[in-house]
């Protein structure tokens, strides 16, 4: 479900925005606890995910996440 | 945070309202069978061990449908503008715990059916018996159900109950079972062609073990999210 590879930046984005972990589950249409697992590297998000993260964010998803090595 | 529509609001206290009634429906019903099963064991006989199942059958219900007509009692206050997040973790809150219960429920029952089948080999068989024998493997199927997102619940509120996350706990939750059934039935055949009382046995406890393991996988992989889950920031 992890993966040491996935930087994430998820959450440093996410403040900037001004939005809690709700507001942002709320735009993405998942549920904080996704979100949170998310930002927290527990879990690995699918591309489409990604892709609704990076939207709700006004951002790109190479900006939330990168390759580690 | 974003709140229901109005109409969505009158929609679901509708709904309630019906889930209420019907509960209450049930639970008069789990009345008059316990009741049934209670009369029918006092006069009993060689049939007592039937009606003690239909007797418990009827107070299993009760027990249910009141759980159910107090979960969705229309004048809680809680359900008052629930915003969906909430929304969201109560059902999934819910579907986990209903993920513990079940398969102790379940296996549990393996010895009401190991019983049963110890009896059915010594020659008093009844018709209630294939029931008893079953319904560990009856309760396995209804976990996996629910796994699965295929239960009512779920498929009424899909929208919250079948999250990405969800999607892999789920994956992961029926690779464990998966593992867990072809091992038990691996280790079933052999003792089947040994001894097939023995091997019977084995089956029924595979099966449950398989529900079992896909319900407590998932229910621990939430748990771990919700450690994982530091509050909102």
């Amino acid at each position: 479900m992890s993966s040491a590879r996935l930087g994430s930046r998820l959450k440093e984005a996410r403040l900037k925005a001004g939005l809690t972990q709700a507001e942002l589950a709320d735009l993405a249409g998942v549920s904080r606890k996704t979100v949170n697992t998310v930002e927290n590297g527990v879990f690995v998000p699918s591309t489409i995910l990604a892709l609704c993260l990076a939207r709700a964010l006004n951002t790109t998803v190479e900006d939330l996440f990168w390759l580690a090595d | 945070m974003a709140l229901m529509t109005d109409q969505q609001a009158r929609r679901e206290a509708q709904s309630r309202r019906n889930q209420f009634w019907m509960s209450a429906g049930l639970m008069a019903l789990g009345v008059v069978i316990a009741a049934t099963g209670c009369i029918l064991w006092r006069t009993g006989g060689a049939e007592a061990g039937g009606a003690g199942i239909v007797a418990g059958v009827g107070a299993g219900l009760v027990l249910v449908s009141a759980i159910s007509a107090w979960s969705k009692r229309p004048w809680d206050q809680r359900w008052r503008s629930e915003p969906i997040q909430t929304r969201r973790d109560r059902l999934q809150a819910q579907r986990t715990r209903l993920l513990w219960t079940f398969p102790v429920v379940g296996m549990a029952l393996l010895f009401v059916a190991h019983q049963t089948l110890t009896d059915v080999h010594d020659g008093g068989f009844r018709a209630i018996d294939y029931l008893r024998i079953s319904l560990p493997v009856l309760y396995a199927w209804l976990v996996v159900l629910v796994v699965l997102g295929w239960d009512k619940q779920s498929l009424v509120n899909r929208r919250f109950l079948d999250d990405e996350l969800t999607q892999v706990f789920r994956a992961r939750a029926l690779k464990a079972a998966f593992i867990v059934l072809m091992s038990g039935t691996t280790i079933a055949l052999p003792l089947t062609l040994w001894k097939p009382e023995v091997g019977v046995m084995a089956m029924i406890v595979a099966l449950t073990a398989a529900g079992a393991a896909a319900g407590f996988r998932f229910a621990w992989l939430d748990r771990q999210a919700n450690e994982a889950d530091a509050g909102d920031e």
